[in-house]
């Protein structure tokens, strides 16, 4: 990246930068939707007029390309894992994965089963744990705030400078 | 409906085709291979019959049928889970294990039928309907699936729902509920692998069921 070489000792500067990038990264998440089962119809609900994602800049998209966040509400099984790694593979980054629903978090009700991946963070690494089953919409909403704050706590220019 | 049905399989099918019905009126035909295919052209093509709609196809695994394991008066140690025991008799089940079931519709006669036929454990055939009810083929790829039946004359028959090389057949009786293996994502290599299950197999803690007052009848 060139801007850190023109930024090169500064301190004061860098971070302000970073403040606006993260401003910019947390008014405009947008998730790849990834439904798998009934987590995702709370999902819906959650994009839907009552809760209105959209107040918090997140629109759904179709394509992997365009998305920077992955909801992985519902069981992942083991045919799906691949697609889903691909998936997020195509993510350009930074990225970030929010595992919605005991089933995603770690097998929950099927953690027997004999087709079924134990939580998706075997697969990609998560970030936000929302636990329910399925979770409310208030909850989804609770875990993307929390996922805000996660990401406003990342320096992505002041660090490398640091180093 | 009935009467009728009863004319076709004595004059047509005798001795190959057993009618059982329900408290509920519903009509189950047990059948015979070898004539199987030519009962279905019949019961598809006959005026008044018509049954031209296949709503589904399904396996049944009978075995251990009939035992009640939730019975007991003391707990047992060796609990209730499918798939770890070991003194399962299957010489008992040779002609009866397994069986597939279909639910026909005659559209213009409002009627519905259940057919059964059982398929041996030396060859698990049963001739495929595919050709009758073009519905069948995804049905009876199902079926092979989840109980390992094979359909004799069906286009494509393979997995339909399991993992790509899948191995067993996870609705059979004697299949470990927990499967052998799982799988994760390699850092390192930068793909998923499958490694052997790691989690213990599940044995249910043994339920008793009282023989006390509230279940006198």
């Amino acid at each position: 990246m060139g801007i850190d070489e023109k930024l090169n000792p500064g301190g004061f500067i860098t971070t302000n930068v970073d403040k606006v990038i993260n401003w910019a990264r947390t008014g405009s998440l947008w998730p790849m939707t990834f439904g798998l089962a009934c987590c995702a119809v709370e999902m819906m609900q959650t994009g839907a007029s009552r809760f209105d994602l959209d107040r918090f800049g997140i629109i759904f998209r179709p394509s992997p390309r365009q998305s920077d966040l992955m909801i992985v509400a519902g069981i992942l099984t083991n045919k799906m894992a691949s697609a889903l790694r691909k998936v997020y593979d195509q993510m350009p980054s930074p990225k970030w994965v929010v595992s919605m629903g005991s089933c995603a978090n770690g097998g929950g009700y099927y953690y027997y089963s004999y087709s079924v991946v134990r939580g998706c963070d075997r697969i990609v690494p998560v970030d936000v744990y929302v636990p329910g089953c399925p979770p409310t919409p208030e909850a989804l909403i609770y875990g993307l705030l929390k996922l805000q704050e996660k990401i406003k706590r990342t320096n992505s220019i002041a660090k490398k400078i640091k180093e | 409906m009935l009467e009728y049905i009863k004319n076709i399989i004595n004059n047509k099918f005798y001795n190959n085709a057993n009618i059982v019905t329900s408290t509920t009126n519903e009509i189950t035909i047990d059948i015979e291979k070898p004539v199987f295919i030519d009962f279905c052209k019949l019961i598809k093509n006959d005026e008044n019959l018509k049954f031209d709609g296949l709503m589904d196809v399904s396996g049944v695994d009978y075995l251990d049928y009939g035992k009640s394991y939730w019975e007991t008066i003391d707990s047992t140690s060796k609990g209730f889970s499918r798939g770890h025991k070991a003194d399962i008799n299957y010489s008992l089940y040779m002609k009866k294990r397994f069986c597939v079931s279909y639910h026909l519709l005659s559209y213009s006669k409002n009627k519905r039928l259940r057919l059964r036929v059982f398929a041996d454990l030396k060859d698990m055939c049963v001739p495929s309907v595919v050709n009758l009810w073009s519905t069948a083929n995804w049905h009876e790829r199902e079926v092979y699936d989840f109980f390992g039946i094979i359909f004799l004359g069906h286009p494509n028959l393979i997995r339909i729902l399991t993992d790509y090389g899948f191995e067993g057949h996870p609705l059979r009786k004697d299949f470990p509920l927990t499967g052998k293996y799982e799988i994760r994502y390699e850092e390192n290599k930068e793909k998923i692998i499958r490694e052997a299950s790691s989690i213990k197999r599940i044995i249910n803690t043994p339920k008793i069921v009282r023989k006390d007052f509230r279940y006198k009848k």
